[in-house]
């Protein structure tokens, strides 16, 4: 198996050399992320401020800051774009047929590459950004650790997590890509994209926010909620399934408080965001296979 | 081996419509027009065979070899490669094939050339050993070791196309599909690149199918030529016998003095083509038809000639005027 994929490893290397020597470009990225972060946290405070409640959808105002710096840290580290534009361009140049003419999967190269690149994010900036929030958070007190066991139960399932989010993250640029050979339309596609995981995955404002009853159980229902609120939860010592507007049953009505509890539920967050990353996946795979068949591919 | 069987395509295209209002129309019409690429061909090639696949622009030639990389999907019939369907077992027949296509690089643009190569090892396998073997072949006849380390989008034309033939090539694949490899190229980068061509069929017995509109590409590689016209394949066969096929064709050029009225050449009746320059006629006729004495004769009497060449016609003008004959 491993010499199976040793031939898609020059994509993973090309691709981690390239973001790295772009690396200028990821801390002018940061700043911004963390300017905009800023504005948001701003208007939290001051909601917060005005607020009768000291909880408000199941967060208080440290919980909601906190919240908001590690969603977006997070969302910055599975966050990738360049499979959707790569498979559009070979599309539209007709590279495409250079590429399927060799022994290797479309989409697993572009896993590959893909995982270059975050390979730079994750380690020289998530990690340090991660670390350092961490520590200063519980330094001042927004962060509680209810006990050791917990700490590692929450690392650990948010490694994982890290990991599925960035190949279902993968998995719907791919998809997207895809779906260019049916519509010739790329513009906007991207955009929509981005802004639509970024809204429904709770790094905007967290589920439990939204309007409506029926409204917010159809977005828990949806892979994004796995992909940036679900992994940020648990880290944070929160189990999501305690929150309004859940579709499933937490632990914790079951066994009462507790780390069994916490663990339980983390392990759930893992087995439905790893479903949806397969089906995700699959769909690409399959839209690829069909798209090809129809492919025309011009000049001669 | 390589056989067509009753190959088809037929693109269906969406009737578009001009203009602005035209636009939105055809975003809701459901009329298409349908144009039959490739019309029902049949062909075998055996391996080790260098066949040149030839016709004119939009006869159907790229469609074709579309199909036999497995690229595109034939409408009917079935392209076999070793007894595989190459668009149903694309990854499979991948190793056995190379591919250039004239137009599109196979190259990664912005990185150096030899780190191409590099990912192509790695992605077809190839052991060092074999990949030194090849690599050092290449430099022998496409000479790429003096832009090597350049970054491929530095490349000149005739250096980039020498880089796509070796690059198709790096994994020794049983068949090279050629679709205008010589397209821009200088005369002598031509030559360096039908040099390297002969030598891999002739070292390692690759199949090469090759699409190209220079006939002397044709001439100096092909054993055997397939004409496709409008999808229709008229002739297949060695290359030797394609000038005799359609008659014994010969070519008289003629230096006159003068400007000349030749509308008098029209006398023979259509038993000729010709073209008229500054001060040369070129006669084209068919020797079993009318004689090449009676041309002669009329060139000396009739048009004043002070020089003469005769010579057998050249493939172009075969095609030529195979195709000008398939158009009446």
């Amino acid at each position: 198996m491993a010499s199976k994929l040793r031939k898609y490893f020059p994509f993973f290397k090309a691709n981690m050399m390239s973001v790295l020597s772009y690396r200028f470009n990821i801390v002018v990225w940061i700043i911004v992320t963390a300017l905009e972060v800023m504005a948001s946290l701003f208007l939290w405070i001051a909601v917060y401020k005005s607020s009768l409640e000291p909880v408000i959808n199941g967060f208080t105002m440290k919980e909601m800051i906190t919240y908001m710096v590690f969603a977006n840290i997070f969302s910055f580290t599975t966050f990738a774009s360049g499979t959707m534009e790569s498979v559009t361009d070979d599309v539209k140049e007709g590279t495409i047929a250079m590429q399927i003419t060799k022994p290797i999967s479309y989409q697993i190269r572009f896993m590959f590459t893909t995982l270059g690149g975050l390979f730079i994010q994750i380690f020289l900036f998530g990690f340090p950004m991660y670390i350092i929030a961490y520590v200063v958070f519980y330094c001042i007190g927004f962060v509680s650790i209810t006990s050791i066991y917990q700490l590692l139960i929450s690392i650990i399932i948010f490694l994982l997590l890290i990991v599925i989010s960035c190949l279902t993250n993968e998995a719907i640029s791919f998809f997207t890509g895809v779906l260019t050979f049916y519509t010739n339309a790329a513009f906007g596609l991207n955009q929509m994209q981005q802004i639509v995981i970024a809204f429904l995955s709770g790094t905007a404002i967290p589920i439990s926010f939204f309007p409506g009853d029926i409204f917010k159980k159809i977005v828990n229902f949806l892979p994004f909620a796995g992909m940036v609120q679900n992994p940020v939860l648990i880290l944070l010592g929160k189990s999501p399934y305690l929150l309004e507007g859940n579709i499933i049953p937490s632990a914790y009505s079951y066994l009462g408080d507790g780390l069994l509890s916490f663990a339980l539920d983390g392990i759930i967050v893992v087995i439905i965001a790893s479903f949806w990353c397969v089906i995700l996946s699959l769909f690409g795979t399959i839209l690829f296979n069909q798209a090809i068949k129809k492919v025309t591919v011009h000049g001669g | 081996m390589i056989e067509v069987i009753n190959l088809t395509k037929v693109f269906r295209k969406p009737v578009r419509q001009e203009g602005v209002f035209g636009m939105f129309k055809t975003l809701f019409s459901r009329k298409y027009e349908e144009t039959t690429a490739v019309n029902s061909i049949n062909f075998k090639i055996n391996d080790g065979e260098i066949v040149g696949y030839i016709g004119s622009n939009g006869a159907g030639k790229s469609t074709t070899i579309k199909m036999l990389c497995g690229i595109l999907m034939p409408t009917s019939g079935k392209v076999l490669i070793d007894n595989e369907e190459p668009y149903k077992k694309r990854k499979k027949i991948a190793n056995k094939i190379g591919v250039v296509f004239g137009q599109k690089t196979q190259l990664w643009w912005d990185i150096a050339l030899i780190e191409t190569f590099k990912i192509l090892k790695d992605i077809y396998q190839i052991s060092d050993q074999e990949y030194e073997e090849r690599l050092s072949f290449i430099n022998e006849v496409l000479g790429i070791k003096e832009f090597i380390n350049q970054p491929v989008r530095t490349l000149s034309l005739g250096q980039r196309m020498r880089a796509d033939l070796a690059a198709s090539w790096i994994h020794n694949p049983e068949i090279l599909f050629l679709d205008e490899p010589t397209i821009g190229l200088d005369v002598l980068v031509k030559q360096k690149i039908r040099d390297a061509i002969k030598l891999m069929n002739e070292k390692y017995h690759t199949t090469v199918i090759l699409t190209t509109h220079d006939m002397t590409d044709i001439e100096n590689l092909c054993s055997r030529v397939i004409l496709i016209d409008k999808g229709n394949i008229i002739y297949d066969g060695p290359l030797s016998n394609i000038k005799h096929k359609f008659g014994d064709l010969r070519t008289v050029e003629i230096r006159t003095k003068k400007d000349l009225d030749i509308d008098s050449l029209d006398h023979f009746d259509n038993l000729v083509t010709y073209t008229k320059n500054d001060c040369s006629i070129s006669i084209s006729f068919d020797n079993d038809k009318i004689k090449l004495e009676t041309i002669v004769d009329y060139a000396f009497k009739h048009l004043e000639a002070t020089d003469m060449k005769i010579s057998e016609i050249s493939i172009e003008q075969v095609v030529k005027s195979i195709l000008a004959k398939e158009d009446k």
